[in-house]
């Protein structure tokens, strides 16, 4: 049996007005996180005090999730670090800053860091859907954290790339080169560390991490990363991490689209 | 110094109860001439403003101006601590951190006395100009508040349309609709029940029934209400008390499309 309920005011939908008494010129802009919002509006000042708390400080992390993962020794062989469980002789897991790669199989670890990437994706202006690569069980990319103090403070996700999305970048203007067919292995979708513990190499070593974790037993050559779109900042570190200097003189970035 | 004393607690707390639903915070501006206060409800869809003037006391006193800051949950739990035919002072020093409320009963002599802490609030004070409205009505409070208590429960829009001689309350909803047509009249024997209209433009405005039936709740204080009415801007509802009065401002409601 349906009930069909007949069109309210005859399909005609009625606003709200509100009285301009001060909110419009209410809006305050946070000196520390830079957002601006509207103290006097309810979800404002949520959704403010949610991106403040994670933009400044990062996310809360428990010390049992995720998979702990060492940096690679300086000759670049892998060392594998024993599972989180067996904390014996596991040191990450006891260290005040570690990295770990987060299990797809988990869901509370991927619902937690899908929630730090929407916060990162706003601040990056990025695409909100491009985490299918690191969230799926089995699936080609990897999501890791730099977790320091309890609170995941930066993050990377990065996904295995196919030869026809290879290109090549001019850092300077931020164009793609047409004709070259360059071939990378590891594409770095996100990258993004919040901002209080900005300048700390901890992008760097979440890329080390990311190179050498990806593929089972395998470091990926620093060459072989690329970049998606970066950022004015994230130029920065790509042009530092892996930039090529062109013989024509231009800094070329790897990236992919 | 304030102290400012009502005849009756009664009054005090129907202006209380009267806006204690919409608004939780207010600044009390207790001045030579009388107290003011002035609130907008967290929506931003409705301003409260209250005056009491010293002709609503029985006995007023305040030689510095003092504002009180007060939540009002925590108030009307003092306020029903008093019995309604009791007087009630209001007491304050110049630079309160609390306020004291005594109520007095002169027959028994019973006195109680309560202290509310003070609250901080940041709240900008608001200069309301006076508009000229398109429309002007007077009717029955409690009239108005049967309407709008009635029409609610169809719809959570209430349309009001004023044309010259007919006033039109309409609610149409999931369940069905309902109206209730008013025409002025004047009784001569009660003039309390009489409705008035001066209309200079027709209006057809619909508010939030939610907002309305918070409005309604200050016709304790006066058997009349004063609707103005202008098409495009927020709507007075006004209850006057025998020195001062109580309105309200409410946004109305537009269509999506414009």
């Amino acid at each position: 049996m349906a009930v069909k309920s007949s069109k309210k005011n005859g399909g005609k939908k009625l606003l709200q007005s509100r009285l301009q008494i001060g909110p419009t010129t209410n809006l305050t802009k946070c000196t520390k996180c830079g957002m601006t919002y509207s103290p006097s509006v309810i979800d404002d000042t949520t959704t403010h005090k949610n991106y403040h708390e994670m933009h400044l400080k990062g996310k809360k992390w428990p010390a049992t999730w995720g998979l702990g993962i060492s940096l690679p020794s300086s000759d670049g062989s892998t060392a594998l670090t024993p599972p989180s469980s067996s904390s014996k002789r596991g040191i990450s897991n006891t260290k005040a800053e570690r990295i770990v790669m987060v299990r797809s199989d988990h869901q509370p670890e991927v619902r937690t860091t899908l929630h730090i990437l929407d916060i990162v994706n706003d601040e990056l202006h990025a695409p909100h859907n491009e985490n299918e690569f690191w969230c799926r069980p089995n699936s080609n990319g990897k999501a890791f954290l730099y977790v320091k103090e309890d609170r995941a403070v930066g993050v990377i996700t990065v996904e295995l790339l196919k030869p026809e999305r290879c290109r090549w970048m001019i850092y300077e203007d931020r164009s793609i080169v047409d004709g070259v067919e360059p071939r990378f292995i590891l594409g770095v979708s996100r990258i993004w560390v919040c901002r209080t513990q900005r300048n700390k190499g901890i992008a760097t070593k979440l890329l080390e991490a990311a190179r050498s974790n990806t593929i089972y037993g395998k470091t990926i050559e620093k060459w072989a990363m690329a970049w998606s779109q970066p950022t004015d900042s994230g130029g920065k570190l790509a042009s530092h991490y892996n930039g090529v200097r062109h013989k024509s003189g231009k800094l070329l970035i790897p990236c992919y689209i | 110094m304030l102290e400012a004393k009502f005849e009756e607690a009664s009054l005090f707390k129907k202006i209380i109860d009267g806006f204690k639903d919409c608004v939780q915070l207010v600044n009390f501006q207790c001045k030579e001439d009388g107290i003011i206060a002035q609130a907008v409800d967290d929506s931003r869809v409705l301003l409260v403003s209250l005056e009491i003037g010293i002709e609503a006391f029985q006995e007023y006193r305040c030689d510095h101006p003092v504002t009180l800051g007060i939540d009002l949950n925590s108030l009307s739990k003092v306020l029903r601590c008093g019995n309604n035919s009791d007087t009630l002072t209001l007491i304050a020093d110049d630079t309160p951190d609390s306020v004291l409320l005594l109520f007095e009963d002169t027959k028994k002599d019973r006195i109680a006395e309560y202290s509310l802490k003070l609250m901080d609030i940041d709240a900008d004070f608001l200069k309301i100009e006076e508009l000229a409205y398109d429309t002007t009505l007077l009717m029955p409070s409690s009239e108005f508040t049967k309407i709008v208590r009635d029409l609610s429960q169809f719809s959570d829009s209430l349309n009001i349309m004023i044309t010259k001689e007919t006033i039109k309350f309409v609610a149409d909803g999931d369940i069905g609709s309902g109206s209730v047509i008013l025409k002025p009249f004047v009784n001569m024997d009660r003039p309390e029940e009489s409705i008035k209209l001066e209309m200079d433009q027709p209006v057809d405005l619909t508010f939030g029934s939610k907002y309305l039936q918070d409005i309604v709740k200050g016709s304790a204080l006066s058997e009349k209400v004063g609707v103005r009415l202008s098409s495009e801007a927020p709507a007075l509802f006004q209850f006057d008390l025998k020195s001062g009065y109580l309105q309200f401002f409410l946004a109305p409601k537009f269509n999506d499309e414009e």
